[in-house]
């Protein structure tokens, strides 16, 4: 069973999401639903699980990424068996 | 089935974000699709959103989603939440099984600064190829 921490964490990344794809514009209701659900979460953790809970929150890096993905996309027809992107050979 | 969104930048410049999808007739799985699928096999192309027209364009991120045809959009959706938030605290590319859906992402540096944002104008390209979106 998943701990009211990792649900905590779980929950908010979900909202953030949830704000992104909506262009953050989230339903007031929505919200007003998740906000129920982290406070209940909240409450269930001790001290020591919300202080490394707001930690990690706060601390919220971008993820680590390529400069590049070497890819580029390519041409394809319907009915074909052909992918949309290949990686790209590099010139020696 | 094979859904893949990408956002592509021409030589010129122009950027937006591509989507396909593919069928694979009647295969059906549980977890991980079959070895080959989608690569090399991303099965048949059965509908397309082009923005930059291709080829050639520099592929500056993707999302991939692969499960069985018979799988609707609702789980889709929450199987993706889930494959996020497991995924984000680790470097791109992402990739992970949940459910009957396999997801792969990933995306340059200059994108990863805003990923939730690139991650949900990813996904809502792969609902608009989807047949039944509205499911």
């Amino acid at each position: 069973m998943i701990g009211a921490a990792d649900r905590y964490i779980e929950l908010v990344i979900e909202l953030l999401l949830k704000r992104a794809l909506a262009d953050d514009a989230l339903p007031e209701d929505e919200e007003a639903a998740y906000v129920d659900e982290l406070d209940r979460c909240w409450w269930a953790m001790s001290k020591a699980e919300q202080d490394e809970v707001e930690r990690m929150i706060a601390s919220q890096p971008s993820p680590e990424a390529p400069a590049e993905l070497g890819e580029s996309d390519t041409t394809v027809t319907r009915g074909s068996k052909d992918p949309p992107r290949k990686r790209e050979s590099r010139a020696a | 089935m094979y859904l893949a969104a990408q956002h592509v930048r021409s030589a010129l410049g122009q950027e937006g974000i591509n989507a396909f999808r593919y069928t694979h007739g009647g295969y059906v799985w549980q977890g991980l699709p079959p070895q080959g699928i989608p690569d090399p096999d991303p099965g048949v192309l059965v509908e397309q959103i082009i923005n930059v027209p291709p080829p050639g364009n520099v592929v500056r991120s993707y999302l991939d989603v692969v499960a069985p045809d018979e799988v609707l959009w609702p789980e889709i959706r929450p199987a993706f939440f889930a494959f996020v938030g497991q995924a984000q605290r680790q470097p791109l590319p992402w990739q992970g099984v949940f459910g009957r859906c396999y997801f792969r992402a990933g995306m340059d540096m200059g994108l990863a600064a805003t990923w939730r944002h690139e991650v949900a104008r990813l996904l809502r390209a792969l609902e608009a190829v989807y047949p039944a979106r509205s499911q």
